[in-house]
């Protein structure tokens, strides 16, 4: 055994973030024990900055594993820890609020969200499938007790229910997965995997029955149509919050994990894989974006976007290597818009009693900040320039046609249209639709106001200089994929 | 043949036919008491597969943590809540079609497995005994053995989240 | 006919077949939940066969030595300890469910339109 205490110093260094939040969590377990409640928030959020800042501190290494070859330090990895940290800090901008107004002074919720993204960091950085599993396993059993988190509500009890059956059921799967490959190839690590890559030609039958089970899995917790029925219901039973934070950090941890996973498989060579997720890619983006237009509750409206989401983030996969960087950026920017969306919706909800879309009639006469910054999350959602949310769907598309993907890149660009009529529908609902609010309407307090601008401001810079985020992307990647650059 | 290789076909064939039996109760016994029990038979016999697999130390764990550990608490819950037997148990549309896809599944997993076929299992397996493990768990798999206390710590707040008494409504 | 690989996979494969069929239909949210503990053990079975099969192959040389056997055995540890963890959560859940309701019938507690 190479066993060296030198060597788990150096390590213990190179997963400083992961370690940190490690540490601010159980700091914040005990805040909660005494009773220093109101500082919870902010330490949170700053724990998740300083995760940040030491994840992007040291100096950028090309590729380089830590513990034995079982997690990516160097890569991409420092960026997807900044990206899964920052989605983390937007919704603490818009929990605490939420949480006084509803009445539930839950404070736990802060330590399990700091262990959620301990969770997504492990499976976007794992070099070994074991550490995409419990990593998967960490941030999903949070999320079960974000969605059952109302105890005494039935929709709350129900969503949690269905999500932790369905979400254990597609971990079963995961796993199988997971398994059949070990028996193919011998090793569960991917880089092992892919240094033997030899034997998975040698079996093809094998090999695509358990990489079909293990995209399964990933299709499940990214909500890809044919298992995405679940989406909905479990979005709006969760606290609205929480829900954003469902349907973008653990989306964008799944992606990055299974994208890492498919491209060190090299699948791009294997015209099957990439067929399946096409038409996976084809029906979310159909089904999400159809179903949409005829939901009158925003939250649903909202998941049913989420669906369509996938869709257009699938279709980067399913570009290869060189969509990759276009997934992570439409991951990035998703997460900006939807936390904000989400958050908004979370607002309005105690003063409007509910989350139905005939509320927000007259809206944005009542109040016109928080009507001026939905729409500019509407806006940025339905692709429209010149917000990031445009910039982010051409980044997939690009990629897409690039690849060869010519059609799916079609069917993308017309269902954006379909998405373009359901948002801007709600924004016509909020100015131009007859006045039936009640007196009182949604307002800002310092956090949330904080919030919704400070991402109100990402989307519009990100929108003009999308560099900003790509350019970084690409550096990091440079080391290991280059032909990302030719594309753009 | 010798005696050795009769008595391990006889306990292969034991605990297979014994763990298949559990899981077929399981999912037909109406009484949640009866189908947790058959599925205890069943984990018992898994770990006498995993003992003709010699592999010990997994097998001892299996029992403790498994049917030991998890399955009480189950058994705990059900009877906690004093849950009824299930009603409408009559074979419907939906069920027969969940039997096909279980079937397909089945041939899908046996056809892939085919290529199994006579791989041996049989010989010394250095990795049931206890100290090669311990070693592989505090050398090559420390991380992940420090990152299941995260996994266990979240589930115990989830758990105290959801299960106690708040006083708020 | 010494039991080999393909034995024991299929008793895993039966094994998870049932544990699917159970999920699809049974009612009661505990009993589906054991149905996936019971998928999760079939795993296990296979991960444990495939180590010693990969063990033994080592131990023979050649080509079929390029395998690492510890991963297998190792693998079913966390998955064990994961299944501990997602049991507690799962059984919390139904117990508040059970708190509002009496009942956990997964098919009744449907407030929501598909």
């Amino acid at each position: 055994m190479n066993f060296n205490p030198g060597d788990i110093v150096n390590f213990s260094v190179m997963v400083a973030p992961i370690l940190f939040l490690l540490a601010v969590g159980l700091m914040l377990m005990l805040m909660d024990v005494l009773k220093a409640h109101s500082s919870m928030p902010l330490i949170a959020g700053l724990g998740l900055i300083g995760a940040g800042v030491l994840a992007v501190l040291p100096e950028k290494i090309s590729s380089m594993q830590a513990f034995y070859g079982m997690i990516e330090v160097g890569n991409i990895a420092p960026l997807n820890i900044v990206f899964l940290c920052l989605s983390g800090v937007f919704t603490i901008f818009f929990l605490p609020d939420y949480l006084k107004r509803q009445d539930k002074p839950i404070y736990e919720v802060y330590t399990l969200l700091i262990f959620a993204i301990i969770g997504m960091i492990m499976m976007a950085n794992a070099s070994d499938l074991l550490i995409t599993f419990i990593g998967l396993e960490t941030f999903s059993i949070a999320l079960y007790v974000f969605a059952a988190l109302f105890k005494k509500e039935e929709t709350s009890n129900e969503a949690g229910l269905k999500y932790f059956l369905l979400g254990a059921f597609a971990s079963a799967f995961l796993l199988l997965g997971i398994s059949l490959l070990y028996g193919l190839t011998g090793y569960t690590n991917l880089n092992d995997i892919a240094a033997n890559a030899s034997k998975l030609t040698d079996n093809p039958a094998l090999f695509f029955t358990s990489i079909g089970l293990f995209i399964i899995g990933f299709l499940f917790k990214v909500s890809a149509f044919p298992f995405h029925n679940w989406t909905p219901d479990v979005y709006s039973g969760t606290p609205t919050p929480l829900a954003g934070f469902m349907a973008t950090g653990s989306k964008m941890a799944a992606f990055i994990a299974l994208g890492t996973v498919l491209i060190k498989l090299n699948f791009t060579q294997y015209d099957k894989l990439v067929n399946v997720l096409a038409l996976a890619a084809i029906l979310s983006m159909i089904y999400g974006n159809v179903v949409a237009v005829r939901q009158k509750n925003l939250k649903r409206l909202l998941a049913y976007s989420s669906i369509a989401h996938t869709g257009y983030v699938l279709l980067g996969l399913c570009a290869g290597k060189a969509g990759f960087v276009a997934v992570i950026f439409y991951m990035f920017i998703y997460t900006i818009m939807n936390i904000g969306a989400f958050g908004l919706v979370g607002i309005a909800e105690r003063t409007l009693a509910d989350t139905d879309m005939d509320k927000w009639k007259g809206l944005g006469i009542k109040a016109p900040y928080f009507a001026a910054a939905m729409s500019l999350f509407l806006f940025s959602m339905a692709g429209i320039p010149p917000f990031a949310g445009f910039m982010s769907k051409y980044q997939v598309f690009i990629a897409a046609i690039g690849s060869g993907q010519i059609l799916l890149a079609v069917i993308g660009i017309l269902t954006s249209v379909i998405a373009a009529f359901y948002y801007i529908y709600l924004i016509v609902i909020m100015y131009f639709g007859k006045n039936e609010s009640p007196e009182v309407s949604p307002r800002f307090d310092w956090t949330t106001g904080l919030g919704v601008g400070l991402l109100a401001v990402l989307i519009l810079l990100l929108g003009i200089f999308p560099s900003l985020v790509l350019q970084p992307l690409l550096q990091y990647m440079s080391g290991s994929i280059s032909a990302v650059a030719a594309a753009f | 043949m010798t005696f050795d290789s009769i008595f391990q076909i006889a306990f292969f064939w034991f605990f297979a036919i014994l763990g298949i039996a559990g899981g077929i109760g399981l999912i037909t016994q109406k009484n949640p008491v009866m189908a947790a029990l058959s599925l205890i038979l069943n984990f018992f016999s898994i770990a006498g597969l995993y003992l003709s697999l010699q592999a010990e130390f997994l097998a001892v764990i299996q029992i403790l943590v498994y049917a030991g550990a998890i399955m009480v608490l189950f058994l705990f819950v059900i009877m906690l809540l004093n849950m009824q037997d299930e009603q409408n148990q009559q074979f419907d549309v939906m069920k027969g079609l969940a039997f096909l896809l279980g079937l397909g599944f089945f041939g899908e997993l046996l056809f892939v497995f085919n290529s199994f076929m006579g791989k041996s299992v049989s010989g010394a397996f250095p990795l049931g005994k206890v100290e090669p493990i311990g070693m592989q768990m505090m050398t090559n798999y420390l991380f992940p053995f420090e990152m299941i206390s995260v996994v266990l710590l979240a589930a115990l707040i989830g758990a105290i989240i959801i299960a106690k008494k708040h006083s708020y409504k | 006919m010494e039991p080999n690989a393909f034995m024991y996979l299929t008793v895993a494969a039966v094994m998870f077949a049932i544990g699917v069929v159970g999920v699809l239909t049974r009612r009661n949210g505990i009993v589906v939940f054991m149905c996936v503990e019971l998928m999760l053990n079939a795993v296990n079975l296979s991960l444990i066969t495939f180590s010693k099969m990969h063990s033994v192959a080592a131990a023979a040389g050649g080509a079929a030595a390029n395998v690492n056997p510890a991963a297998g055995s190792m693998m079913v540890f966390f998955v064990m300890c994961v299944a501990a963890a997602e049991a507690v959560v799962g059984l919390a859940i139904v117990i508040s469910i059970f708190r509002n309701k009496l009942h956990i019938d997964i098919n009744d507690v449907n407030i929501f339109k598909w």
